[in-house]
């Protein structure tokens, strides 16, 4: 027997590149979302670590505050383990907008939140104490809960459409409103 | 030489062959295929999930930080308004209804409770814990069912396991012990397992 000694066809040839091509676009497709998707998840990650760091330091402080005063957009207080002023305040960048939290100590401001990462829209802030006069014992007029709450959208800077947004919230009964004296003085 | 035309034979009836897969082999083919493909999408669902998972923890835990740091300024609340009580005369407004001998969660929990379980919000309302979810306010979490619905819902357990304290049997009120353990739970999302328990012990005199 004669074997014959085939090649293959042009149909078959243009075929066979058209589902090939076919395929490498859908598994590219689906590798270029898969990994979208990865990366603005790794983002949020990193934003909620980045106000989970945040919170972290503010209750840090707060636990052990004293004098505790509000303004807009600002809470000031002693911190008691050094008698230190701190000042916790929101702002807004200048050059884009995004909203994001300073922390000033001794005239010495620094940032909490990263504006790459993090967009602090609304930052509230509650505060509970007795209505008493402040000439009696510090425990009957102190702030018994400072409760804090974030809002806004954690970023993707390669991708400027995606927003995730957040809400998160902390309240904070400082140790010291319990004293008849202040700590310092 | 015979022993090479049966082999030539043999192999151009392969290489000939016109016929295309059978039924069986396509099957089990795509069977394979999607057994892959399921395994994958489940990986990557998983580490979606795992993600969303971890976030959601990270605002539970502060939540139900929250619910102790509730408990424990209420409490030193009362203590003042105690006082207010006591001297009228130092405060502006006092608490209605307050005594200078009323309990230390006056407002909070019946003066027989052994146990309770506490809806305390965090402008210190309360409500009951029948429907214990969370709401958005304001951007703050409360139990104000007019707010926009969330995943988290929140209890705060008090009880007293101490038997030097509150003895086995006796049933010591709450309101009557001198510590107190509190149980701060905050579930997220549909799965009950989804839960976060924070533990506390304090000083209620």
């Amino acid at each position: 027997m004669k074997l014959k000694n085939k090649s293959f066809t042009l149909e078959e040839i243009v075929i066979s590149l058209l589902v090939f091509m076919i395929s490498l676009s859908i598994i590219f497709t689906i590798y270029s979302n898969l990994l979208n998707a990865h990366i603005s998840i790794q983002r949020e990650l990193t934003g909620y670590q980045n106000i989970k760091f945040a919170l972290d330091k503010i209750y840090a402080d707060l636990k052990i505050a004293q004098d505790i005063s509000t303004s807009t957009n600002k809470i000031e207080f002693i911190r008691t383990s050094d008698c230190a002023t701190i000042a916790l305040i929101y702002a807004t960048s200048l050059e884009n907008g995004r909203g994001y939290l300073e922390y000033q100590i001794k005239n010495n401001t620094t940032t909490l939140t990263d504006v790459n990462l993090v967009d602090i829209k609304n930052f509230n802030y509650l505060i509970i104490k007795n209505i008493a006069s402040s000439t009696l014992d510090y425990f009957m007029y102190s702030v018994k809960l400072i409760t804090i709450s974030l809002n806004g959208d954690f970023l993707n800077e390669s991708n400027s459409s995606y927003f995730k947004p957040f809400n998160i919230q902390l309240s904070v009964f400082p140790l010291p409103s319990s004293y008849n004296e202040k700590i310092c003085k | 030489m015979l022993h090479q035309r049966l082999l030539l034979k043999i192999q151009g009836k392969y290489l000939l062959n016109k016929k295309g897969q059978i039924l069986p082999e396509a099957i089990l083919g795509l069977v394979i295929f999607f057994i892959i493909f399921t395994g994958f999408i489940n990986l990557v669902i998983s580490y979606f999930r795992q993600i969303k998972y971890a976030n959601d923890r990270i605002i539970a835990n502060f939540l139900a930080l929250s619910a102790l740091e509730e408990i424990q300024g209420y409490k030193e609340f009362i203590v003042a308004e105690k006082n207010c009580a006591l001297y009228p005369q130092n405060c502006i407004t006092t608490m209605p209804g307050i005594a200078p001998n009323s309990h230390w969660a006056f407002g909070l929990i019946d003066e027989n409770n052994t146990s309770a379980d506490i809806c305390l919000n965090y402008d210190f309302s309360t409500s009951t814990c029948d429907n214990s979810k969370l709401y958005l306010i304001n951007n703050f979490y409360s139990y104000d069912p007019s707010g926009t619905s969330t995943i988290f819902a929140k209890k705060l357990t008090l009880r007293c396991p101490f038997s030097e304290i509150c003895p086995a049997g006796q049933n010591v009120p709450l309101a009557n012990a001198t510590a107190v353990e509190a149980i701060s739970e905050v579930i997220f999302g549909d799965n009950e397992e989804n839960k976060v328990n924070l533990r506390m012990i304090f000083i209620t005199k």
